[in-house]
């Protein structure tokens, strides 16, 4: 289903939309007064880039050097072409264990790779430990938003589901009350787990060690309390050095939620003493993104999810109307490269406003690729004869002069002709809540040649 | 083929141009670190309790721990009676514990957030697993910025942690709640 | 300096008291304009739909239009930056480079080029400024609400030089209207909600007249506000720099 047609969905409950977007651009505007509290904030955003240029253009340098220093570290490297590849990789590693129960930590790339599915298939218990995450694994949805996957919700949605799934109070809707709930009970579930696997927000070349991101330190939780961890990372998630994290670790939640630095940023180089740890190398699409000029530095992304909240479609769509794992602009720029036919209402899902690129602390030129997709959606011819037509229609008559100065004035005359009730129908899209401007009597070009003869 | 020399192949055969990497320059820090630190965490929901001698630091731990039965530390000179670390055979047995008391490497100003190499968590699990967190740190130790947190990381431990606040979530429509998973109180002496 | 006039197609047909208002503007501050007769359209609903290969024509015409000028002003700050981002050409990259680099919106080039410093006209009322996005992140007109750099605001700087007009404080100012070119048809209901939004920032804070540099913008506010018959109004920042009794 096309972006439109979901929102149409979305935009049917007023009051609920007003608060996503409400509740949004205040993540938004913590994220301004963030931002601005760094003199050298643009600076950074320009560093961050050109950090994460330099990673793309020598990027298999980078992946031997990072794998060379991870295993001398004693962690277990493994390299994964595609989804189903990275599935079976963690599937064998539970199954080496005899490992019944996994923790998992927030990780849009498990999301992309459907990993839940797979192991629940296979028998495995899964548990999201993120709170948001949780809340939506219960309900068998996949996250809305990708800092804030619960962000569809209310907590009224919640308290229901917990009142099902964790016998919490029926009506009960304190947040403090609620997530106490959670906090029991995945308590438990750390406590049990197996194998604890978590994403990876930054992978260390020179270094061999990875950073992972949280404010609830479930992550931690998990790892710590497990005899295995299991980190899978995109191969675009790799910096080169140490001190390049100062320019991220600045950048990522000041961006995200507007607060200065996540409450936990843990650095994993060493398994401790009887733990196995092993690092998940995924492409799943990402060397051909980097084979595509135009789009290659989108995958700068460090998933702070700023693009979302900034976004004045996003806001008013909700996460689901995108229709693919990452939503929002940054999304609408990754997903066409994944499955073009799938996503190619995304590139339109935008008014090319530009916010998204001027949010980005990595600089990716969002809006600029989401122009360029839509050259590509239209090139290869998806969007359907009737744009096609009327496309190649208004160009002739646009390279015409005469053509567009007749056809301008009958639109004008058919206008000021026709009975407002005909114009402004629900069958023209521009009328359906629109009027159209009253049609003057004379064009400019026509007011011109009688007042300016030279 | 394996999948390592095929992604490695996909990329090389790109033959993309090697982009050199920018030099990160100076920038400005506070020029009271000590309290640009304090106000970080304070804004982050952490208590500081500001101490200029040994008898004040260990007057502030028996304050904070006063309530509590199970206390485990990282710091006996500070905390006598706390829970032998040496016992804790594996790390769910600190399930139940109250307070941690550990001491913080260094502090950052700009975002309050402390260095925690494993050497001195005791344990991974530690800091993340006790209800009230107690981080001593050195005034002299802070930092103006995440530049100068990381250039003064020498050694890299096999684990290490930035730590800000107290565990929190905002996930349930983005009202803020302390004590997700881990502590639900945070406390730093600065000393 | 010789100064060709670009008025994008739909001020031509729908409001060519915005195109007046613009050469009447530029005449008054002593500039000599042409009007290259033949001038049609930039191209950019087609290349905002993805049809930018179907401009060929449209840009080798615009280039026959506007090649040779020292500068050409347009009041619209999307049409100008497509131009800037999208001309080009086989045979005459040269002339479509200058182009290029010597469009300007009209407001740009009051504030840049002529450095206008007195407006002589009156608007006795309260004004919210739309700021387009094309012009405001795309042409850099004022500072991005979203960037750290010091705030700047070249359409407010000349609106604020008109006797009494007073300019009203948005809660959301680099926000978008939803217009979106075929945005707002393609994805109607949610144009048309962004709109809504728009429009209550500016009533909230009591503005009489949204006023914006580009009249795309406006027409899509306009036609909201006409069917819900709200009382604001809608004006291009030209007519006011212009003159124009309420």
């Amino acid at each position: 289903m096309s972006h439109s047609t979901n929102t149409v969905t979305f935009l049917k409950d007023n009051k609920k939309v007003d608060w996503h977007n409400e509740t949004l651009w205040w993540v938004r505007s913590k994220r301004d007064v963030s931002s601005k509290q760094i003199p050298e904030w643009e600076q950074l955003r320009e560093l961050a880039s050109g950090i994460k240029d330099s990673v793309l253009s020598n990027l298999a340098g980078y992946l031997e050097e990072f794998e060379k220093n991870a295993i001398a570290n004693g962690i277990n490297v493994h390299w994964a072409a595609d989804a189903k590849e990275h599935n079976e990789i963690v599937t064998s590693i539970l199954q080496k264990h005899n490992a019944q129960k996994l923790v998992k930590s927030k990780s849009i790339l498990t999301e992309e790779c459907h990993l839940n599915e797979h192991l629940e298939a296979h028998g495995f218990e899964v548990v999201d430990t993120d709170l948001g995450e949780r809340i939506i694994q219960f309900v068998r949805q996949p996250p809305s938003h990708i800092v804030m996957p619960a962000i569809h919700l209310k907590k009224e949605d919640i308290s229901e589901i917990f009142h099902e799934h964790l016998q919490t109070e029926k009506g009960n809707n304190d947040p403090q009350y609620l997530t106490e709930a959670a906090r029991q009970h995945l308590r438990n579930k750390f406590i049990e787990a197996d194998i604890a696997l978590t994403g990876v927000n930054f992978g260390i070349a020179e270094t061999g060690g990875f950073v992972v991101c949280t404010n609830e330190g479930n992550a931690d939780m998990g790892v710590h309390l497990a005899p295995v961890h299991i980190a899978c990372m995109g191969i675009e998630k790799l910096i080169p050095k140490l001190e390049h994290l100062g320019v991220y670790t600045r950048l990522l939640a000041r961006s995200a939620t507007g607060q200065p630095i996540t409450n936990y940023t843990s650095h994993f180089h060493r398994p401790r003493s009887g733990q196995e740890m092993h690092i998940i190398l995924v492409d799943n699409g990402r060397t051909e993104q980097l084979s595509r000029e135009k789009f290659r530095n989108s995958l700068k992304c460090i998933r702070c999810g700023a693009c979302m909240n900034t976004c004045p479609i996003y806001r008013r769509s909700g996460g689901y109307s995108y229709d693919a794992t990452v939503p929002g602009p940054i999304g609408s720029i990754l997903s066409p490269g994944v499955d073009l036919k799938k996503h190619q209402s995304l590139p339109f899902a935008s008014t090319l406003c530009g916010s998204c690129s001027d949010v980005c602390p990595v600089k990716i030129n969002i809006h600029e690729q989401l122009y360029e997709w839509r050259q590509v959606v239209a090139d290869e011819k998806l969007d359907g004869a009737g744009k096609r037509i009327s496309m190649t229609l208004a160009a002739k008559v646009l390279a015409s002069p005469s053509l567009y100065n007749m056809l301008g004035k009958l639109a004008r005359k058919s206008l000021s002709l026709l009975p407002k009730s005909l114009i402004n129908n629900p069958l023209n899209a521009w009328g359906k809540q629109r009027d159209l401007p009253a049609p003057p009597k004379a064009s400019f070009k026509e007011w011109y040649a009688k007042n300016r003869k030279s | 083929m394996s999948s390592r020399e095929k992604m490695l192949g996909n990329i090389r055969k790109l033959g993309l141009e090697p982009k050199p990497l920018p030099e990160i320059p100076a920038f400005e820090v506070s020029k009271d670190l000590e309290a640009t630190f304090t106000t970080s965490l304070e804004a982050n929901h952490v208590t500081v309790i500001s101490c200029r001698s040994e008898e004040e630091v260990k007057a502030a731990v028996a304050e904070q721990t006063r309530a509590y039965q199970q206390v485990i530390t990282t710091l006996p000179d500070l905390y006598s009676s706390g829970i032998d670390l040496a016992t804790v055979k594996k790390p769910s047995d600190l399930r139940y514990v109250e307070a941690g008391i550990i001491k913080g490497a260094f502090g950052t100003a700009e975002n309050g957030a402390i260095w925690v190499p494993e050497s001195l968590a005791g344990i991974r699990a530690l800091p993340f697993i006790v209800v009230h967190l107690i981080v001593v740190v050195e005034r002299k130790t802070l930092v103006g910025n995440m530049h100068h947190a990381y250039k003064k990381i020498e050694e890299i431990p096999g684990f290490g942690v930035f730590i800000a606040g107290p565990s929190k979530t905002a996930d349930i429509e983005q009202s803020l709640v302390i004590g997700a998973h881990g502590p639900k109180k945070m406390t730093v002496i600065l000393c | 300096m010789k100064i060709a006039l670009f008025i994008p197609c739909y001020v031509d047909q729908f409001y060519p008291q915005v195109g007046i208002a613009t050469l009447e503007l530029l005449e008054k501050l002593g500039c000599e304009v042409d009007y290259p007769k033949n001038q049609t359209c930039c191209g950019q609903p087609m290349a905002n739909s993805g049809y930018e290969s179907k401009n060929e024509k449209i840009d080798e015409l615009f280039i026959d239009n506007f090649a040779g000028y020292d500068y050409v002003v347009c009041p619209s700050g999307s049409c100008t930056l497509h131009v800037k981002d999208h001309l080009h050409s086989a045979s005459r990259e040269t002339e479509a480079g200058s182009i290029r680099n010597n469009v300007y919106e009209l407001v740009e080039f009051l504030h840049d080029i002529l450095k206008v410093d007195k407006i002589e006209t009156a608007f006795p009322h309260k004004v919210g400024l739309h700021a387009s996005c094309h012009g405001l992140r795309g042409l850099r007109i004022a500072a991005a609400p979203e960037l750290n750099i010091p705030p700047f605001n070249k359409t407010a700087a000349l609106l604020q030089k008109v006797k009494g007009l007073d300019l009203v404080d948005l809660h959301m100012p680099g926000e978008c209207c939803g217009f979106g070119g075929t945005f707002a048809v393609g994805e109607e209901a949610l144009s048309v909600k962004m709109g809504k939004d728009r429009i209550k920032d500016h009533t909230d804070h009591e503005a009489e007249f949204i006023v914006g540099n580009d009249m795309s913008c406006l027409m899509h506010l306009e036609g909201i506000i006409g069917r819900n018959n709200m009382k604001v109004k809608v004006m291009h920042v030209a007519e006011i720099l212009n003159g124009v009794s309420a």
